[in-house]
């Protein structure tokens, strides 16, 4: 029985730790914006040594921008040849050279990437992510830098024809997308979540479900590398992508429209777009 | 070894020989044991006299010879030894008593899985002779609870349950502290008072001499010397059982 | 604080019934955990059992070598990795179910580690016990179930409740086949409301309830094989 209480009163002291520190960050968004990246870097003990450097070489010279993404995203992010390269990495890198920074670019899961912007662990996420109403809450987006699309993608000759025949089938999503979200309204629908885009396609080319929801470049890109698949032609939704930021650090994200609207005028995004879209 | 005996010998040992490796235990050994037998054997330790026994019952694998025991070749691989293993009772120097089960669990569980003997049935044997060496009021304990003594006697008792032909001591007081040495003794004085045939492995010249019927004294893988017991003690002709004796008595 | 702890409670597990995620994820991994249990120790016994009768008699010769190919790759490649190759390669062509697919693969991991507790709880009896046995006429089978076993089992409750624990945290990677268990219920909601503080130390608090409730629970049992024998 004591020892019942011991684990319970551990137990509790952790959760108490973990409120103070999961609290912090949040209630500190009101501070001077400006002092936001170094702190990225000095708070973010978990994140290692190599972040804590880029906060502190911020304040000094041009210093480092870290971007977290999903790099299992083709053609926005995805790794080639030891790099994470991809539309997505591509425009942060055009920005930060804008910003005369650095970028940093690191790897984790999807849902993780809104929580690492909110700890301060990272400054930006760029991630093919779409903009909507649940994040805004959470983030600051940037102006749009894509258009895109939430697709369906079937095996041909699938019975699924339009988005409303979803209605009752097995849906395959990458866990946290939109897709994943939208897909959540589909009436009696059996959605199974993966880690990874590419997961769901292949529990789909083994017929384990009877449908993929995912955006529409990737998508693309997965149809062409499986054969026996196609997209629908009819968007499951439409939609935007953008940078988010950390809410409150308006300072970056003035500074990040700004290159954004450079690289627009410039038809240098496009550029960069098509490099990957039109290459693949 | 009178060949032409009234019975057939119950157990019928030929050219016996076991090898541990390159090491040669049992040399060649052959020997005749009768109904209502009591024999004792003795010899340094090393000699073989604990491979030998072992061998009776096969808990070691013999390398050649025979052993002929209520006419099956009990060497020979086809021969169901677990048949024939229920009616030759063994006891060891370290009881192996089973710490997981009462006393009462431990008699009664081989007479009920291999005899097909109902619970009941096998309980009111084991009463009666754990009654018989003076334990019917541990029935219930567990091994750990009891003595060295004790132990030895219940596990005496568990061989019995089984109603053997024969019964192969390996060295049976070795183990106990010299105060119990005595009460076991008596249990096996007691068996052999009722004509239960037994092979002794022993350092107990006092019991050997009282109670066997033969005496054989092993050394180097054969044996030496056999005799009656008054006859072996009294006149031991071979040269090394004399160093033997002179060494132990 | 206390208002923006509810306030993030709300958020986390009220609003759109959200706590689902996390009791549907516990059903699955409560179910994954019990059937790989019972999967490990059959497996786990029916391969100890072959590779000490082989140590003891050098018998079944060939069983005996299959059994330590399995044990070699289970025990040298992570169990994700196993999973998924249950999932995507052994299951390719045929969909028996997640759930099922889970327990499958954490079975037969499990009964990897279960094999070798079993073969150490044997090879601890001492061989007077097993000789007493045969020696009463008892054959090899006979004498493993009546006499080796239950004191091989009560040696090795502790070390078998352990890799339990483990199994049942170890379920936590069954999200990597789109199956939702407790930990991906967590993770779910951590994409919906993008805070990894609420739905993390839920998840957390629950493994650690459920690991505290079963150790109890082997506590209970092992004084229980204790009295047997005092």
């Amino acid at each position: 029985m004591k020892k019942n209480k011991i684990a319970i009163a551990v137990a509790l002291c952790m959760a108490a730790v973990l409120t103070a520190c999961g609290g912090a960050p949040k209630t500190e968004t009101t501070k001077a914006a400006g002092a936001e990246t170094t702190k990225a870097g000095t708070e973010t003990t978990a994140a290692g040594a190599e972040t804590t450097k880029a906060g502190a070489e911020s304040s000094a010279a041009g210093g480092k921008l870290v971007m977290v993404t999903n790099a299992e995203f083709p053609p926005y992010e995805y790794h080639e040849n030891n790099d994470i390269v991809g539309i997505d990495a591509d425009i942060a890198k055009a920005i930060a050279d804008k910003m005369g920074m650095e970028l940093e670019i690191q790897d984790m899961a999807f849902d993780s990437l809104i929580p690492a912007v909110q700890s301060g662990k990272a400054d930006f996420t760029a991630a093919g992510m779409t903009v909507n109403e649940d994040r805004k809450k959470n983030v600051d987006f940037t102006d749009t830098y894509a258009q895109a699309a939430q697709v369906i993608i079937v095996k041909e000759g699938s019975e699924i024809k339009a988005p409303a025949d979803l209605d009752g089938k097995k849906i395959g999503v990458q866990t946290g997308t939109t897709g994943d979200i939208y897909a959540g309204d589909i009436k009696d629908a059996n959605i199974q979540r993966f880690n990874k885009g590419m997961e769901a396609v292949m529990a789909l080319t083994q017929g384990k479900v009877d449908a993929v929801v995912i955006d529409r470049e990737p998508a693309k890109v997965f149809v062409k590398e499986n054969t026996g698949l196609k997209i629908l032609d009819e968007a499951f939704t439409e939609e935007e992508y953008a940078i988010a930021l950390k809410k409150g650090n308006t300072e970056l994200l003035n500074k990040m429209n700004a290159a954004i609207k450079e690289l627009k005028d410039s038809g240098e995004l496009q550029k960069i777009v098509d490099k990957y879209i039109t290459a693949k | 070894m009178s060949i032409d005996n009234m019975d057939k010998p119950l157990i019928q040992v030929q050219n016996l020989g076991k090898k541990f490796g390159d090491m040669e235990v049992l040399k060649d050994i052959s020997v005749d044991i009768y109904k209502g037998d009591v024999v004792c054997v003795i010899g340094p330790s090393g000699s073989g006299k604990s491979t030998f026994l072992r061998c009776l019952n096969r808990l070691e694998e013999p390398s050649g010879g025979h052993i002929l025991f209520e006419g099956a070749d009990i060497v020979d691989k086809k021969t169901d030894i677990d048949k024939h293993r229920q009616k030759m009772g063994m006891v060891f120097q370290q009881f192996n008593l089973f710490p997981h089960m009462t006393i009462l669990k431990n008699l009664t569980i081989a007479p009920v899985k291999l005899q097909g003997k109902s619970e009941k049935e096998a309980k009111e044997q084991a009463l009666k002779l754990l009654h018989k060496v003076g334990l019917a009021d541990r029935a219930d304990s567990y091994p750990n609870q009891l003595s060295g003594g004790q132990k030895q006697r219940i596990a005496i008792v568990r061989s019995l349950c089984m109603n053997p032909d024969v019964m192969l001591f390996d060295e049976p007081t070795s183990a106990l502290d010299p105060e119990m040495v005595g009460e076991v003794l008596t249990v096996m004085r007691e068996l052999a008072d009722e004509k239960m045939t037994m092979v002794v492995v022993t350092h107990e010249m006092g019991f050997a001499r009282e109670v066997a019927t033969r005496v054989m004294f092993m050394d180097g893988g054969y044996f030496l010397e056999e005799a009656e017991p008054g006859e072996f003690f009294a006149n031991p002709k071979n040269d090394r059982l004399k160093l033997f004796l002179s060494k132990v008595l | 604080m206390w208002e923006k702890l509810r306030d993030d409670f709300y958020q986390n597990f009220i609003v759109d019934d959200r706590w689902k995620y996390i009791t549907d994820g516990l059903q699955n991994t409560l179910k994954i955990t019990f059937f790989a249990v019972l999967i490990g120790i059959l497996l786990g016994f029916l391969v100890a059992v072959i590779r000490s009768t082989y140590e003891n008699t050098h018998k079944l010769k060939v069983l005996n070598w299959i059994c330590g190919v399995y044990l070699t790759i289970i025990r040298g490649t992570p169990v994700v990795v196993q999973l998924m190759i249950m999932y995507f390669v052994i299951f390719s062509f045929h969909d028996p179910g997640q759930v099922f697919t889970a327990v499958v693969a954490f079975g037969i991991n499990s009964g990897a580690y279960v094999a070798e507790i079993f073969r150490s709880g044997i090879s601890s009896i001492e061989k007077g016990q097993f000789e007493a046995g045969r020696s009463l006429g008892f054959n090899y089978a006979q004498t493993m179930w009546f006499i080796i076993m239950p004191q091989a089992f009560k040696n090795v409750v502790p070390t078998l409740a352990n890799e339990f624990i483990v199994l049942l945290k170890e379920t936590s990677v069954a999200g990597y086949i789109g199956l939702q268990d407790l930990t991906k219920g967590g993770d779910i909601i951590k994409s919906r409301t993008y805070s990894a503080f609420m739905p993390l130390i839920a998840v957390a608090v629950i493994y650690l309830v459920m690991v505290m409730m079963f150790s109890q629970l082997v506590r209970a049992l092992e004084r229980r094989l204790q009295r047997s024998e005092h």
